[in-house]
């Protein structure tokens, strides 16, 4: 009976990809997709991704996760990603619940999804994925029959907004984590405990954090006054896993039957950033950094090549001129694969010759422009932030670009820092204008430069968590003033959307309540609020006004330094003292150094003493030293 | 080496488009270790060349493929690695070596064959009488992208055929040249059945 029910969904689902845009996006089958026999194998997770097929299938994340579960043998993964509007209208025409690629089993039948979380926009998505699914959405309406929801990403180091709709969330790095969980849903299974013993029995898992065993207290005016365990298991903080030892690259990555964003082999080598960008949510969040062997890197690549016949590998990390080997790596592939016509992307190189030259060791295609990330265009500014790229430097590095025979720079900036003027914004255009000349001077009338002007959003765990959002009107001046003084056929500029700013600047600094208002936009219509053509704005605006709560409570208020934020009782290995020193370094314009040569001990060690390996960037420290200071910080740590 | 591949499009790979299909054949022989030859200029690209773009949603068994090779090598080791390496949804049917001067496969390409198979939903009653109807015009004018076309004359061959599994199924062959081609789904509307109730099989293409 079970199996004629699948066929029949399988048949449905069938008729209906005709009558959709880009089926391939649901047919499942791929090449290196792996699937397995749904009927012999116990434990089975769904991995969901709250976006498109497109965009969910390169999140190496998710390649790294469904390749360690399947490789256990009493595990089966299987993916799912969330099906575009007209998919879903089939779906809801049609009755058929939300799906898994692999089996084409409803995801209710799991036994856990988990979400990929990598950034808040993609909260309603989730909430559509859980309803196209059958799935309660809120966490308390979950019984024994149903999964075990759980997420983890980068969006998940503040889980609180979206803590009404999931089960347990993993802070940090899943690769070892993800398994414990497995093996405690096991054995709760196969015993006699109910639901709320599983997930006491999950926050008992380092990194683990089970919202419904905490208690958050709020003040009158809507600040968090306490936060505390209900469960012994539920520790104080909940510390974020990571990995001592990265694991080998996946290199049996799925190929897909459609086009996607990236069609590549996408290899990280190294993981973590030691620049200390105070902006940098990834920077921050990321450490400690782990480099990867050259070896190791070059027999991944081969063996991805081989298995996917992808023509382009990008070397991902979040500095790639950092990786300490870059040099000798860039060498071995080109030589490797020198008749191969391979094309070797490398994402975030600093702004230095240095970078240009190893990009023109990659003889790749000059088409794409030279990507540079100043991000301020003020020495004020740059302190600030302490991205402490001079404008001599920047230009020197454009000269070098257009002399190898790029016609394209592509420089991203941001605005809305603190404390910013009309000034700094006038400096980008300054800037750009500069680049664009050095350009002309060089490649002539080709030559030309896209600025992309992002608007920054406070992040949890950074230095400026505290500081306030810049206000949806000045952004709206400091555009206006961008595009006035960009005017240049040659010259190209993008922004960002101010309403989606400010739509994610609620949502990365919010709290418990933010779960009500999440739901109620969702219910009136937001979902996939990150696409420039779904304008929910006055969703969200609403949502927020029928739970009486105020957003620029959340975006646009400045925070003292002893409020007891949110998400403080989540440790990002960073610690909240370090952020502070940052926060106060940044008003007095005082740059931190690189702390590769010299370690500033932002708590990194003392979290993670006992997984050190001599290939971090971490100095060793006479571990006599930090056993005493990992005592100090068992003192002050106490919420 | 010049090499023709004859080769079918099914499971889900019929929702592969024509683009994306020379990506997947670009993989397929770099997954193979077979080296192709690459166009000059800036961008080089791997040569091969697909005889007709199959509309997304169609199954063929029988597409056709031009691929230009560095290295000669035996037919029969290249019908072993090429298999080795195929997505599900591709199989390859034949490979035979072509001179290299042999005219473009998209030129060469004269008429292709059909094979609608249709659903339970379809009313077969009628079918023989509308198919005498479609026959019987001397001209049969549509729109397609804004332009008047007439497409009675694009069909050569029209006829109710048994598919293999018994089935009722229309067969047909229309012209495949690359200025004038016959749309399975525009003859199929003008009989009246909708081609989202049916499963299209390209069954030849005739050169």
């Amino acid at each position: 009976m079970q199996a004629k029910l699948k066929s029949e969904l399988s048949i449905i689902i069938d008729s209906i990809l005709p009558l959709v845009q880009k089926p391939g996006r649901y047919t499942g089958g791929e090449l290196n997709s792996i699937v397995k026999d749904w009927g012999s194998i116990p434990t089975r997770v769904a991995l969901a991704f709250p976006d498109i097929y497109d965009l969910g299938l390169p999140n190496l994340g998710l390649a790294i996760l469904y390749d360690l579960l399947n490789k256990r043998p009493d595990v089966l993964a299987e993916r799912c990603y969330a099906p575009w509007l007209d998919m879903e209208d089939q779906m809801i025409k049609h009755s058929i619940p939300l799906f898994s690629l692999e089996t084409r089993h409803p995801l209710s039948e799991f036994n856990i999804i988990g979400f990929s979380l990598p950034y808040e926009m993609l909260f309603t998505n989730v909430l559509n994925m859980l309803h196209l699914a059958n799935v309660p959405l809120f966490a308390k309406e979950r019984n024994d029959l149903h999964p075990l929801v759980i997420a983890g990403g980068h969006a998940a180091y503040n889980p609180e907004p979206m803590h009404a709709f999931f089960d347990a969330f993993v802070i940090g790095e899943g690769e070892e984590v993800l398994l414990e969980i497995v093996n405690t849903y096991q054995a709760w299974k196969t015993s006699s405990m109910n639901r709320p013993e599983l997930l006491q029995n999950l926050a008992a898992i380092a990194g683990v954090y089970v919202p419904s065993l905490y208690h958050v207290n709020y003040m009158p005016d809507g600040r968090v006054e306490s936060i505390s365990s209900q469960h012994p298991n539920a520790s104080l903080p909940v510390t974020k896993r990571i990995v001592g030892k990265l694991p080998p690259p996946v290199t049996n990555l799925i190929v897909p039957y459609i086009e996607i964003v990236h069609d590549r082999v996408a290899i990280e080598i190294m993981r973590g950033c030691t620049r200390g960008c105070r902006f940098c949510h990834a920077g921050m969040i990321n450490r400690p950094v782990r480099e990867r062997p050259v070896d190791e890197i070059m027999a991944a690549v081969d063996v991805a090549l081989k298995t996917t016949g992808h023509q382009e590998v990008a070397l991902l990390s979040l500095s790639s001129s950092d990786y300490s080997h870059i040099q000798e790596l860039v060498d071995k592939l080109s030589e490797r694969y020198a008749s191969e016509h391979l094309v070797i992307s490398l994402p975030s190189l600093r702004i230095e010759s240095f970078s240009v030259d190893i990009m023109d060791r990659l003889k790749g295609s000059r088409l794409g422009g030279f990507t540079l990330a100043p991000e301020a265009a003020t020495d004020r500014m740059r302190e600030i932030i302490n991205k402490p790229v001079s404008t001599e430097q920047l230009l020197e590095t454009a000269r070098a670009i257009y002399n190898r025979g790029w016609t394209t720079i592509k420089l991203y900036f941001m605005i809305g820092h603190p404390s910013e003027t009309m000034e700094d914004v006038q400096a980008i255009i300054d800037l750009c204008k500069q680049v664009h000349q050095v350009g002309r001077s060089i490649v002539g009338g080709r030559a030309k430069v896209h600025a992309g002007v992002s608007t920054f959003v406070p992040k949890a765990h950074t230095p400026f968590q505290w500081t306030s959002c810049d206000d949806p009107g000045n952004v709206l001046e400091k555009q206006k003033l961008l595009r006035s003084g960009l005017r240049n056929p040659n010259i190209k500029l993008s922004w960002t959307d101010p309403k989606d700013t400010q739509m994610e600047a609620w949502l990365s600094r919010g709290d418990r309540r933010l779960s009500n208002v999440i739901f109620d936009a969702w219910k009136t219509g937001a979902k996939f609020d990150a696409w420039q053509d779904q304008d929910h704005h006055s969703k969200w605006l609403a949502a927020f006004t029928t739970n009486g709560l105020d957003p620029a409570f959340y975006a646009l208020r400045e925070r003292a330094l002893d409020e007891v934020l949110p998400w403080s009782h989540i440790n990002s290995g960073v610690h909240p003292r370090y952020l502070q020193t940052e926060y106060k370094w940044s008003r007095k314009r005082k740059l931190r150094e690189d702390c590769r040569e010299k370690c500033f001990a932002c708590g990194i060690m003392p979290n993670y003493n006992s997984l050190y390996q001599p290939n971090w960037y971490c100095p060793p420290p006479p571990k006599s030293s930090w056993r005493v200071r990992e005592k100090q910080h068992e003192s002050t740590d106490q919420l | 080496m010049r090499v023709r591949i004859n080769f079918e499009k099914t499971e889900a790979m019929r929702f592969t488009g024509h683009l994306d299909l020379q990506h997947a054949w670009m993989r397929v022989f770099r997954r193979a270790g077979i080296a192709l030859e690459h166009s000059q200029g800036f961008h080089p690209l791997p040569k091969i060349q697909l005889a007709s773009a199959l509309p997304l949603g169609y199954i063929s068994t029988a597409e056709i493929l031009d691929a230009w090779l560095i290295e000669s090598q035996p037919i029969i080791d290249l019908v072993k690695i090429l298999n080795d390496n195929l997505p599900p949804g591709l199989e390859i049917n034949s490979i035979e070596q072509i001179p290299l001067d042999a005219p473009k496969i998209q030129v060469a390409l004269k008429t292709a064959d059909y094979l609608v198979h249709l659903s339970s939903q379809t009313s077969l009653q009628n079918l023989p009488v509308k198919v005498a109807a479609f026959l019987a015009e001397a001209e049969i004018l549509i729109e397609r992208r804004g332009k008047r076309r007439d497409i009675r004359n694009l069909v050569e061959l029209l006829e109710m055929k048994n598919s293999s599994d018994g089935q009722q199924a229309i067969y047909m062959r229309l012209s495949a040249r690359e200025s004038a081609t016959g749309r399975p789904d525009e003859i199929l509307i003008w009989m009246g059945i909708d081609p989202f109730e049916t499963l299209i099989e390209r069954t030849t293409l005739n050169i």
